[in-house]
């Protein structure tokens, strides 16, 4: 397809078009943390030296809590409130891993054809313009992951930064009238301006390379981490938090709740993690995952064997390395790699 | 190597020869050079990996749970406050734990670090301390910050430099800090009015995502099922801001703390969206500390918060 260009000093005013008709999610500050938010009118849309996001940007798509249902007690019976229509949506700024990771998502809503219409309604209104990284962030292991960090797979557009300006490749309708949207913003790229985007890209693969880690999913088996003296050192000091599965750009898994309140109430989805030990538990009290060890195995399984096995070779991890916010340093992918040091060692 | 890493080896090695023990938990270093993790040497080879310097950070304390076997810990002092208290708490039998105490001048946060840096965090190729400094070597080779910029911000108004109470003690004395009772940072949030401080909550509280690390990192947070995760009732609804139940979860847990807390910021230290758990810890302990007298885990023995009735005590903190 065409290469389209725009000045990075006419992209407030492309973002204000889309905000004509749209909703726009970019990389805010909150507090001093950087989520996806939406993006006040007149703000500058890519923050200088901008990495990647602390928070993912799967909380636009699914976010950690969302009321599904409320209900109202009146004179003339209970009033139910159904899920509200969502609003056309622009995410701009999502690096390659947490689009990649949104192919999980779309599988994971929509498997055995039960189509999950939280997520979905947002999604199919949903356009994710992706930005290239103009140099990896610290200890991204995207590329190792299968993540495509130059085009990634489920953008609807793509732009390359090339001095003061993007390249925006366009990979789908969505994101055709995405563009057609900013008018006279955007124009053609030239031979050199693709050039220079294709060398900005030939940098980033180079410096990506020099970061990537020996990782081969299909060689993650219960069978060898469960005997591994590595793993239990390992899962001995997982504290069983939340925080590699919330912060993950992949991990799907959600509670429901209900809560009353007077006169009514209201039913709550939010995330729920593996890690927890009430996750598995019981209500006669069993636990089948009763210690860190099975539920780190369970969790480690699910991202590299059952995700792959149900989606078509998909890996449930995008190499973003935000679960190295682990208070207590269990990296995972160093730790698939001390696993398979130790059972190479023994064998 | 600095002489606490050779102390911590030595002693570990020691306790597991002689069979005293069964494993001794402690730190070894981690996947990067600015972190360590927690590590359980069983064997007098496996104390060769223990270390023990600026970044050893977390409380080894959440680890000493009903042990089975006799343990050792190599802890900081706040580490062995929490297993006083955690022990006077009926969590593990005193004798079953041998505390090697470890005197300490500050452990590093990562994210003050990180911050005085103009390198990328891949570029940091050792941490190391120089008197009153920290001595990070880069690539333009090295930088030196002064420590008290870059150590958690509880560790600057530390009371157990050197550990209160422990069977053996590692290191040189620390004098504690002189502003240890001074609660100074507390200041700013009391000068705050009611509506003022209500909305500095709402904002942090809101930050929360409910993955409960601070609770599963600290020591004192020992019930086989919190109250967050009851289901009948739901005391504090899961999931975040907006429905609520944030402050349900942080105020209860902060309650629970009162008079068991041992200021090691583990809480803060874990928590991934810097909610700054420690002035709610740190105000319930200037509370117990002034009104009662009390702070937790400070000599063996000592009894915990709600069993402890004098007769000089005041009943009504107005009278």
């Amino acid at each position: 397809m065409e290469r389209m260009k725009i000045q990075k000093s006419r992209l407030a005013e492309w973002v204000s078009k889309l905000q004509e008709t749209a909703k726009v999610y970019a990389p805010v500050q909150e507090g001093d943390a950087t989520c996806f938010g939406l993006l006040p009118t007149g703000a500058e849309p890519i923050p200088e030296g901008y990495g990647n996001t602390d928070r993912p940007m799967k909380e636009v798509l699914f976010p950690q809590t969302e009321r599904i249902v409320s209900w109202k007690r009146t004179p003339d019976g209970l009033e139910v409130s159904e899920v509200d229509e969502a609003e056309p949506t622009v995410i701009l700024g999502a690096r390659p891993c947490d689009v990649t990771a949104v192919n999980v998502l779309d599988r994971a809503f929509s498997l055995g054809g039960i189509v999950d219409p939280y997520y979905t309604n947002r999604r199919v209104k949903t356009t994710l313009v992706s930005l290239v990284c103009p140099h990896p962030v610290p200890n991204c292991f995207g590329p190792s992951t299968g993540v495509n960090e130059l085009s990634p797979e489920g953008a609807d557009v793509v732009l390359t930064e090339i001095d003061d300006a993007y390249v925006a490749e366009i990979k789908t309708e969505t994101g055709q009238t995405a563009v057609d949207a900013g008018g006279d913003a955007f124009g053609a790229a030239s031979e050199d301006d693709i050039s220079a985007a294709a060398a900005a890209g030939e940098t980033l693969v180079g410096e990506l390379n020099e970061q990537e880690l020996a990782l081969d999913g299909s060689d993650v088996r219960a069978d060898i981490l469960l005997k591994s003296d590595e793993w239990d050192q390992i899962t001995q000091r997982c504290l069983s938090c939340g925080i590699c599965a919330y912060l993950c750009p992949a991990c799907h898994c959600f509670d429901i709740c209900d809560q009353p309140a007077k006169g009514g109430g209201e039913r709550v989805r939010c995330y729920d993690t593996c890690s927890s030990k009430i996750y598995t538990k019981q209500a006669a009290g069993h636990n089948p995952r009763p210690t860190a060890k099975e539920r780190l195995t369970q969790r480690v399984m699910h991202k590299f064997s059952y995700i792959p096995q149900r989606m078509d070779g998909l890996l449930g991890c995008v190499g973003c390395a935000r679960c190295r916010k682990c208070p207590v340093d269990i990296d995972l992918q160093v730790a698939l790699s001390e696993v398979e040091v130790e059972a190479k060692e023994s064998e | 190597m600095s002489n606490l890493t050779e102390a911590a080896r030595a002693k570990a090695k020691e306790l597991l020869e002689s069979g005293a023990v069964k494993y001794v938990i402690g730190h070894a270093r981690g996947t990067v050079p600015y972190r360590s993790r927690p590590y359980f040497a069983s064997t007098p080879e496996q104390a060769e990996n223990l270390i023990h310097d600026i970044t050893c950070a977390p409380n080894l304390g959440v680890y000493v749970n009903k042990p089975q076997d006799k343990v050792a810990v190599i802890a900081k002092g706040c580490d062995a406050r929490s297993l006083i208290t955690v022990a006077s708490e009926g969590q593990a039998d005193r004798s079953d734990v041998v505390i090697i105490g470890a005197t300490c001048e500050g452990k590093l946060d990562e994210r003050r670090l990180l911050a005085k840096l103009d390198f990328g965090p891949g570029k940091i190729e050792s941490i190391s301390e120089d008197g009153d400094d920290v001595v990070v070597e880069g690539p333009d080779g090295a930088v030196k910050i002064p420590r008290d910029e870059v150590i958690m911000p509880v560790c600057t108004f530390c009371r157990v430099r050197t550990p209160a109470a422990c069977n053996e003690l590692i290191g040189d004395e620390v004098e504690a800090r002189e502003n240890a009772d001074a609660y100074d940072d507390l200041a700013e949030l009391e000068a705050m009015s009611p509506a003022e401080r209500t909305k500095f909550w709402n904002e942090q509280l809101g930050k929360c995502i409910r993955c409960y690390a601070c609770r599963n990192a600290c020591p004192s947070c020992f019930c086989p099922e919190c109250f967050v995760d009851e289901h009948h009732p739901q005391w504090a609804l899961h999931g975040g801001g907006q429905f609520g139940g944030n402050w349900m979860f942080h105020t209860g847990r902060a309650q629970h703390l009162a008079g068991r807390c041992s200021s090691c910021g583990s809480c803060e230290r874990g928590c991934p969206v810097n909610i700054p758990l420690m002035l709610l810890n740190r105000w319930l302990e200037r509370e117990t500390n002034e009104n009662f007298d009390h702070l937790a885990g400070m000599a063996e023995g000592q009894k915990q918060l709600a069993a402890l009735f004098r007769k000089d005590e005041s009943r009504d903190q107005d009278e």
